[in-house]
Order: C-alpha cells, then sequence, then structure tokens
C-alpha cells in the first residue's frame, strides 16, 4: 500500500513538473489617448512572436490600475483585445482625479494568469494637457488656431501639433507635418485651399500625437467652410444593390405577377387531382 | 377480353429487373455511395478538396448544374411542343422524355447545393434573398419547373396506374400502390374532362417555364460582365443548346429500353428516324447560335474576348473546344442528314456525341472565362491560375449524373415506359373494351 502510495505521488510530481506548459511572453505598449471634451482612454496594442513573424495576442485579458503612491493600487477594470491584438480602456473623468495633485497619472497595465501568455506589466505615466482649437477668418483667409497648456493652465512651447481634416479612409495632413507651438503654446494655419465637405462642413482635428510626456491629445473642431457637397448616396433608395426591404418596385410588381400567375394554375392542377380523386362516379 | 389489348398491357406493364439490370444498379449505387463519401468529406473540410480557387470559383459541379437544367427541357419539348402541336408519333417518347426531365431537375437541383461551401446555412437564402439577385430568379424558377415536370409525369400516368391496377400481369403490394396512384381513375366523362384539360394547361404552362429556367441560368453568366458572358445573346442560346441535350438524351434513353425490354413494336425505327430528323434541326439551330457567338466578338477582337477566344480556339482549350463542336455538333449533323444516319444504333452513337458534347460545352462555357478576368492574375500560387477538378470533385459530379440515371432507372423499374392508356386510344383498341375492363 504505502509502495502505491510512493509511486502515486511520484507520479503525481513528474506530471506537474513536466505539465506545465511553456508560456508564450507576450510584447505590450500602451498609449495615454485624451479627445478634448469628449473621452480619455488608454489604448494597448499586445503582439508576440509567432512562426510567422509577430502576430497579434488576440483574446488577452488586461487589468488596468493606476497608482495612487508607491505602495497603493486602484484596480480600474479589465480588457481583452481583439482580432488585431487591440483594446481601448476608457477613463472616466473620476479616475482621472483621484491622483492629480502633481498633474501626473501612472497607470499600470497588467496581464495576470492568462492561460497562453506570461505574465506582464507595463507602467505608463503621462501628465495633463489641455488643446484648445478654433477656427477664425482673418483677411479673408481662414485659419485654424490652437493653444496647448498644462493642467495648471501654463502654455507648453515647443510641441509639435498636427493638422489634419477627417476624411471617409483616414485623416489629411493640412500645411506642413506639424507646427511647434510658440512660447503661448499656441500655433496658427491658415487653411489656403478650399475643400469640399458634406454640407460644407469640414471637421478638423488639431493633434499632439504619442507625446511621451502628454500622449497623444487631439481637439475636434467643425466648421462650416467647405464646399458643399451634395450627397449621393443610394442607401434609403431602392436600387438593385439594396437589401430585400429596398427591393425595386417594379422587381416586386411584376416578377411576383409572374409567379401568380404560374404558380395560380399549378395550385388548380393539384386541386384537379383531388377532383379526379372524387369524381369516381360519373355525374 | 381483347387479345390484343392485353397483350398490349402484357408489353408495357412494368417488368421486374434482369441481371444485367440488377448490374446496372448495383455500379450506379457505387458510383453513388463513392461520391457521398467525397460529399462528406468536402462537408468536413470545405470547398478546399475541390480544384476551385479565388479565380476559377465555379467549377465542374456549376458545369454539371448547367448541364442538367439543360437535359431537363426535354420534356417541355416531346410532351408539350408536340403534344399541342397534336403530333401523335411521339406518343411512346413521352414518358421517357418526362421521366428523363424529372431526374435532371431534381439533380439540377441538388448539384447546385452541392457547389456551396455551407450548405447549413442555405435557409439564409430564403430568409435574405433579393429580389434583384437572378440566383433567386434561378431558385424559383427551378422549383417551379420540378413541380410542373412531376405533374406532367404524373397526370398521364392515372389512366395507366387504373389498368396496372386490373391488371392480370400483376400482383402484390405494386398494385395496391398503383391503386392508389390511379386516384380512383375510371375513365368517366367527368375525370376524363378535367384530365384532358389539366395535361393541356400543363403543356401550355410548362413551355415558358422551361424557356424560363435556361434563360435565367443564361443570365446568372450575362448579368456578370466577363469575356466569353457578355452577351446578348445568351438566352436563346443556352435555349437552344438545352433542346440538342434533352433530345440526345432521350434517343439515348429510349435505344437502351427498347433493346432492354423488348419494345421494337412500340419504339420503331421510323421514331428514330424522327426524332434523328429533330435533332439534326437543333444541332443546326445551336450551331447557328455558336457562331453568332464567338463571330462577333472575334470580329471587334477586343483584347479581352481576344485573350479568352485564343485560349478557346488555339490555346489551353482548344483540344476540348473542337471535340465539343466538331464531334458533338458538326459531326452528328452530317451523320444524321443521311437517313442510315438515323437508324438506332447509328443515331444511339451520334446521340451519345451529342450528349458527351453538351457536357463538355457547359464546362467550357464556364471555366475558361473564369480563368480569364478583367484584372491581370497576380500574386497567387501558380495552382490557382488553371482550373484542374480534384478527384473527389470528379467522384461527387460522377455521382450526380449516376443519381440521376438511377432516378430514370427505379422510375422505369415501377412505371409503364411507353403509355399504355395513349397507346391503346391511339392503336383503337379501346374501343372494342368496355370501360371497366380498359381502366
Amino acid at each position: 500500500m504505502k509502495l502505491i502510495l510512493k509511486i502515486s505521488t511520484l507520479l503525481l510530481l513528474v506530471t506537474s513538473v513536466f505539465g506545465q506548459v511553456d508560456k508564450i511572453k507576450a510584447r505590450v505598449s500602451v498609449q495615454y489617448n485624451k479627445i478634448m471634451n469628449q473621452e480619455s482612454f488608454i489604448s494597448i496594442s499586445a503582439k508576440y512572436k509567432g512562426e510567422n513573424g509577430f502576430e497579434p495576442a488576440t483574446n488577452v485579458e488586461f487589468h488596468a490600475y493606476q497608482k495612487i503612491s508607491e505602495d497603493s493600487l486602484l484596480h480600474l477594470g479589465t480588457v481583452t483585445t481583439n482580432t488585431f491584438g487591440a483594446a481601448k480602456f476608457p477613463l472616466s473623468e473620476n479616475q482621472n482625479s483621484i491622483t492629480s495633485v502633481d498633474s501626473n497619472f501612472t497607470f499600470l497595465v497588467r496581464i495576470e494568469n492568462d492561460p497562453k501568455f506570461s505574465d506582464a506589466e507595463t507602467e505608463l505615466t503621462i501628465s495633463d494637457a489641455n488643446l484648445v482649437a478654433g477656427i477664425e477668418t482673418v483677411d479673408s483667409v481662414n485659419q485654424i488656431t490652437a493653444t496647448l497648456t498644462d493642467a495648471t493652465g501654463q502654455p507648453l512651447a515647443g510641441q509639435p501639433l498636427r493638422v489634419q481634416l477627417q476624411r471617409m479612409f483616414g485623416p489629411l495632413s493640412i500645411g506642413e507635418e506639424s507646427y511647434e507651438t510658440d512660447e503661448n503654446g499656441a500655433i496658427t494655419v491658415p487653411i489656403e485651399e478650399p475643400m469640399p465637405g458634406i454640407n460644407g462642413v469640414l471637421t478638423f482635428e488639431i493633434v499632439l500625437n504619442e507625446s511621451d510626456e502628454y500622449g497623444t491629445v487631439k481637439a475636434i473642431i467643425d466648421a462650416p467652410i467647405g464646399i458643399p457637397i451634395a450627397d449621393h448616396s443610394t442607401y434609403d433608395k431602392r436600387t438593385m444593390w439594396s437589401p430585400p426591404s429596398k427591393t425595386p418596385y417594379y422587381l416586386l410588381i411584376f416578377p411576383n405577377l409572374i409567379i401568380l400567375g404560374v404558380w395560380v394554375p399549378i395550385l388548380i392542377l393539384i386541386i384537379n387531382l383531388f377532383r379526379i380523386s372524387r369524381a369516381k362516379v360519373d355525374s | 377480353m381483347n387479345a390484343a389489348y392485353d397483350q398490349l398491357v402484357k408489353d408495357l406493364a412494368p417488368k421486374k429487373f434482369s441481371w444485367t439490370g440488377n448490374v446496372w444498379v448495383a455500379f450506379l449505387v457505387l458510383t453513388i455511395l463513392i461520391g457521398l463519401y467525397s460529399y462528406v468529406q468536402q462537408l468536413r473540410q470545405g470547398l478546399v478538396i475541390t480544384g476551385m480557387r479565388d479565380y476559377a470559383l465555379w467549377g465542374i459541379y456549376i458545369s454539371n448544374f448547367v448541364f442538367f437544367v439543360a437535359v431537363s427541357l426535354v420534356g417541355s419539348l416531346i410532351t408539350a411542343i408536340l403534344r399541342l402541336s397534336d403530333v401523335h408519333w411521339s406518343t411512346p417518347l413521352t414518358r421517357i422524355a418526362e421521366i428523363i426531365a424529372v431526374a435532371a431537375i431534381i439533380m439540377a437541383g441538388i448539384a447546385i447545393i452541392i457547389d456551396m461551401g455551407r450548405p447549413d446555412r442555405m435557409y439564409n437564402l430564403f430568409l435574405h434573398g433579393r429580389l434583384q439577385s437572378p440566383i433567386i430568379w434561378d431558385v424559383i424558377v427551378i422549383t417551379t419547373y420540378l413541380v410542373i415536370s412531376l405533374l406532367l409525369l404524373y397526370y398521364p400516368l392515372l389512366p395507366d396506374f387504373s389498368i396496372l391496377k386490373r391488371s392480370a400481369h400483376h400482383t402484390g403490394k405494386l398494385d395496391k400502390w398503383y391503386g392508389k396512384l390511379s386516384l380512383n381513375w375510371s375513365g368517366n366523362r367527368r375525370q376524363v374532362r378535367i384530365h384532358t384539360r389539366s395535361i393541356q394547361v400543363l403543356c401550355i404552362l410548362i413551355i415558358p417555364v422551361a424557356l424560363a429556367i435556361h434563360t435565367v441560368t443564361a443570365w446568372l453568366f450575362e448579368t456578370t460582365y466577363r469575356p466569353g458572358w457578355d452577351s446578348t445573346n445568351f438566352g436563346p442560346y443556352f435555349v437552344a443548346g438545352a433542346f440538342v441535350a434533352g433530345s440526345g438524351a432521350v434517343v439515348m434513353v429510349m435505344y437502351v429500353l427498347r433493346k432492354a425490354y423488348q419494345l421494337e413494336d412500340y419504339i420503331t425505327d421510323s421514331h428514330f428516324d424522327k426524332m434523328g430528323k429533330i435533332l439534326v434541326m437543333l444541332c443546326m439551330v445551336y450551331l447557328y447560335f455558336n457562331i453568332n457567338e464567338y463571330l462577333m466578338p472575334i470580329y471587334k477582337s477586343t483584347e479581352e474576348e481576344e485573350v479568352h477566344l485564343r485560349s478557346l480556339f488555339t490555346g489551353e482549350y482548344a483540344w476540348l473546344f473542337w471535340t465539343a463542336i466538331l464531334g458533338g455538333l458538326v459531326v452528328p449533323v452530317v451523320v444524321l442528314l443521311f437517313p442510315k444516319g438515323r437508324k438506332p444504333f447509328p443515331l444511339f452513337l451520334v446521340s451519345l456525341a451529342v450528349v458527351l458534347g453538351a457536357w463538355w460545352k457547359r464546362y467550357l462555357i464556364v471555366i475558361p472565362t473564369l480563368s480569364h478576368p478583367f484584372l491581370p492574375i497576380e500574386g497567387v500560387p501558380e495552382g490557382w491560375r488553371h482550373y484542374s477538378p480534384s478527384w473527389m470533385e470528379w467522384a461527387i459530379t460522377a455521382a450526380t449524373l449516376a443519381s440521376a440515371l438511377l432516378i430514370i432507372t427505379l422510375l422505369v423499374r415501377f412505371l409503364p415506359i411507353v403509355p399504355i392508356y395513349e397507346t391503346a386510344e391511339e392503336r383503337g383498341l379501346l374501343e372494342n373494351q368496355s370501360e371497366n375492363e380498359s381502366l
């Protein structure tokens, strides 16, 4: 009996040692994003080195924490990566204000006890910044003005800001690649080329992109300065490429009339079989 | 009792298979089983087991489907058109034509399901089908044609079932079934009136539906802007080709059945001669459409059409193209123009060539066009540039053909091959029979 117990214990030890599966090391990058007057969030991207080079780490659960002090963490929540290995963790206003004494925030993003990937931790420290943008017309020229300040309202000079226009398939850069803020934390960019927009509205983005200190800060403004374009969308119309609910009327009427014209006689012919069956005795 | 009538019923009543018949059924079942195994593999692994890839996304499944649709047209030709034209010589052939039509249209429907990667999602076709799509038109028209073909097969069978039920040549369970299927047919005036009118309506109804099924199948190709398919001529071109394939199939089946069941008194040399004349006329019409179909693109010679036509005339598909055109159309026309060519055996061989040519012609309609898209094929594995069916694809296709033949074989086993009632009526044998004796 003792021998059996010893062998069983040994087997358990062996299986526990050799049964462990090597976990994969994921490469995680995090970025703080703030869209003025809209939302702020942490974007997470995870990948690993697979057989075919780097592949997205999909369906990985990340735990997000905010560092309150050196030895205190506040658990903010969890988020799971999508098929591209990306995840977006939204930050609410109260979480941002918890430790904004020195306007710095430190976030930790962790993989904990994942069945496929080994535990990992990435730290992100950012300072809060605000970006205010507007559009004005000076000497018949439209120009975008934007001012970048820190959390205390002090201008941030020497920061590169991009000006871009929202288009269907991605942003279109306006003017130079980026404009450095002056001592007042401001930039002024003239919009000289007339550009088309739906109902004449152009949506501009002024972006401090992936700053080590402030993350990505973006201001979005709508300006009715574009050349109005007519919307030729057939989405609500009855076309040959519409869904079944928007079939053109003529394609509803004529084929259905033909179907009825053929199937009504077919039904009569089937009924005639019953009539033949019942007409056993000549009337 | 009328001895001639009794002999006729005896001759035309369904008979058990001989040993060759049993071997034939076993061969068909074996072919179907191999196809079923392959289809199970296709269901498990997906369409990757076929030779179809990104470019040749339709293969022999679709060309086989078009072939079945074509063959099914014969029901409307032999039965409906000739019946409405008051042509009586074709009476012994009507049942064969109707059976072939039913078998072909059933297998056409199944062939299209086989081409689906996920047949379990087929219900979406009915839930989300769009009337704008020719695929939905095809589904509607195939279903309609199947129902009409079944009715056209069944209606003329009612008096025959009644005769078989009372016949002394049958005993056992079959008689019971014949009795049920005869729907109490006694041949009284009211039944005959409803019966005659119904068959007339069916004959009228099936012609536009038969033309529609082939035209809509042509539109499946024609509505896509591709070299070889971009033609306003495609509908009538398909209809003409379908008449050829269907007539060839009827001649083949009538030859085999005449031999197997000793029906020389009913399916005579004259029937073969007349069918040969119909076939030669249909082949010439189809040849005319072929000339139309290829001559104009050659004359215009747009770059894409030229590449496509060159592959047919002198390139990759040349041997197949010329074999199908010469062997399946030109040579049959030449042979059938001579009376000796319309004798049963030569006509059988010619029909075999016509049917084989018709099958490969559908292959030539579907595959070369897909192999020559407007945009150049780039950045894909070499195997994707050319379509070559896998053995499993061939096995599944062979199984569909065997299934069609099995349906025909089984229907021939249990139904009178030559309509008994109509033949007796045309030979004046019913006049000597009392109502109860004859029906």
